[in-house]
């Protein structure tokens, strides 16, 4: 696949992940914390939005980034 | 004056003058203006992630963020650091890894710059020029505001406003007056490290003397449940604000002009990777923080909670390490307001008095206006702190929105060869005015679903965009295949 439709992909990608960050269905909903008595599952979840956006970041870096001339 | 106080001005002195110190280790006589404005593009890793990082961190990750936890919950970290702390960084690499190649191409500094160069037009470059500076100026303003008001609250008034004011101002002109861009930058460093270590250490004291995360948040879940639930905040504020901010970063002037300054594309690649640990780790810590705030100082209302992190600390902290709050605080802000002035002078010698020269290019007296330049900002900057003017704070809740309108121009730039410069401009005056007026109610509120206006400003911004670049004629061909031949892997500037 040419670099130009993995970049896309990419993109593609991010848009998703900043549509379903917004997590309707905890949304004003009663919660309590489940992890280490402090962390709760909507924290999970948006913790697990990051992970995925820093996932697309380190994909970018070490996939779709041209190397310098003296790296290459 | 009690002991306390003289400790945390001791420890802000000290700060200060680390600050100063490195402003004059920074000087270089004889400095070109280029060096001076981009500190000749030299920066590796760990300079040019602060200078980025610093520009991009303000006073509202340390004091707004706390201060909005304390009402609205945990959400605040998820807020920035689920859209912005990643995508961010993520599109460092869509514009500025081209921009780089660009900026040694043409020497490009600023947003205004590259647009009015890839359409060869100083209209479009001006008017760029003029909604940056728009939204800048006031922006300046509150820093200093945030510096005067960290004083006096450190001190219990013991400083008056203004004197924090002046010292907040003086301190940065004298190194950024001194050091440029590298000055800048190298007090960045300094910064960078003191709010990062001091955002962690005020994260566990506080955690600590509330008797630990789990109790703290089993209060919070008991007494406080909507911080949990996050019925204060709406999922559409949520929603439009994570894109806003996330596309508005990149083209922040003072952010802009930073990611040229890596000595290769490599030292940026570097700076992306640690972006988003950095971004959400400040986010979580000053987050819960100020969440849990809440449980021993109940009941403080609208924005009378910013000033939540030196309360805890002033009442479970010893004093130092109250000062080093303030310096945390300072670093933040001035991290930010370095930036900024070094961005208007840019903006000022680039796209205002560069395209009037005959030849457009840099003199060695360039320099001393970029010098005067920062003079003669700092003290606006700090008048304006003076009188604090009513509407600033609307100002700068537009600023973020109007500097994301000028994020689909910036990459059609990068990418868009049919793309002319009509759909441009159209993309800029439409965008940037739906951006002053929604907020005025030209629209009624219920039009806007909830979402925050800049947000369709820039959905306005992006069909114009589209349906000007097919409806008009584009730019001529063979400047675009010139403009965009630098980014073939074969061109000289493209470090491939």
């Amino acid at each position: 696949m040419k670099k130009h439709w993995k970049e896309i992909l990419v993109y593609l990608f991010a848009a998703v992940l900043l549509i379903i960050r917004v997590d309707l269905w905890w949304w004003g909903k009663k919660i309590y914390p489940i992890l280490f008595g402090w962390i709760t599952i909507p924290m999970i979840y948006q913790f697990l939005i990051w992970l995925a956006g820093f996932g697309l970041v380190l994909y970018i870096c070490f996939s779709l980034w041209d190397k310098d001339i003296d790296e290459a | 004056m009690n002991s306390d106080t003289i400790q945390i001005l001791v420890i802000l002195g000290l700060y200060m003058l680390g600050c100063m110190i490195l402003g004059i280790r920074s000087y270089r006589s004889g400095a070109t203006a280029s060096d001076y404005l981009m500190a000749s593009r030299e920066f590796k890793f760990f300079i040019l992630f602060s200078a980025v990082f610093g520009a991009n961190i303000s006073a509202v990750t340390l004091i707004g963020v706390p201060g909005t936890s304390y009402h609205v919950g945990w959400i605040t970290w998820a807020y920035f650091g689920t859209a912005w702390a990643w995508l961010s960084p993520l599109l460092f690499y869509t514009i500025g890894n081209r921009s780089w190649i660009l900026g040694k191409k043409f020497d490009i500094i600023t947003i205004a710059e590259l647009l009015g160069k890839r359409w060869q037009s100083k209209g479009l470059q001006w008017i760029s020029a003029l909604f940056m500076l728009f939204y800048l100026i006031p922006y300046l303003m509150v820093g200093v505001i945030g510096g005067g008001r960290t004083v006096e609250g450190l001190t219990h008034g013991a400083i008056p406003y203004w004197v924090g004011a002046f010292v907040v101002t003086l301190v940065v002109c004298f190194y950024v007056f001194l050091g440029g861009m590298r000055g800048a930058a190298w007090v960045n460093a300094l910064q960078t490290s003191i709010f990062l270590i001091g955002g962690i250490v005020i994260f566990f004291v506080i955690a600590y003397s509330l008797g630990g995360f789990e109790f703290a948040t089993q209060t919070i879940a008991d007494k406080y449940p909507e911080l949990l639930n996050r019925a204060n905040m709406s999922w559409q504020r949520f929603f439009s604000y994570g894109i806003i901010v996330s596309l508005a970063v990149p083209v922040f002037p003072n952010v802009y002009s930073r990611l040229l300054t890596g000595k290769k594309p490599s030292e940026l690649k570097k700076t992306v990777i640690i972006y988003p640990i950095a971004g959400l780790l400040i986010f979580i810590l000053m987050a819960y923080a100020g969440m849990w705030g809440r449980i021993p100082i109940p009941g403080l209302k609208g924005s009378a909670s910013d000033a939540i992190l030196p309360i805890l600390l002033a009442k479970y902290a010893p004093a130092w390490m109250a000062g080093i709050l303030g310096a945390a605080i300072f670093s933040a802000l001035m991290s930010t307001l370095d930036s900024q002035l070094i961005a208007i002078g840019q903006i000022f010698i680039k796209d205002i008095i560069l395209p009037i020269r005959k030849k457009g290019i840099l003199k060695q007296n360039d320099t001393i206006i970029s010098r005067a330049l920062v003079i003669l900002f700092a003290l606006v900057a700090f008048i304006g702190a003076l009188i604090q003017p009513k509407g600033i704070i609307n100002i700068i809740e537009w600023s973020f929105g109007g500097f994301a309108c000028m994020f689909m121009p910036v990459v059609a730039a990068l990418y868009w060869k049919r793309c002319g410069k009509i759909a441009a401009l159209g993309s800029i005056l439409v965008s940037q005015f739906l951006s002053i007026a929604l907020p005025l109610g030209i629209v009624p509120k219920s039009m806007l679903f909830g979402m925050l206006p800049a947000f369709w400003a820039m959905v306005g911004g992006f069909f114009t965009l589209v349906l000007l670049a097919f409806l008009t004629p584009g730019q001529d061909r063979e400047f675009s295949k010139d403009f965009f031949a630098v980014f073939s892997p074969k061109s000289a500037y493209n470090p491939v």
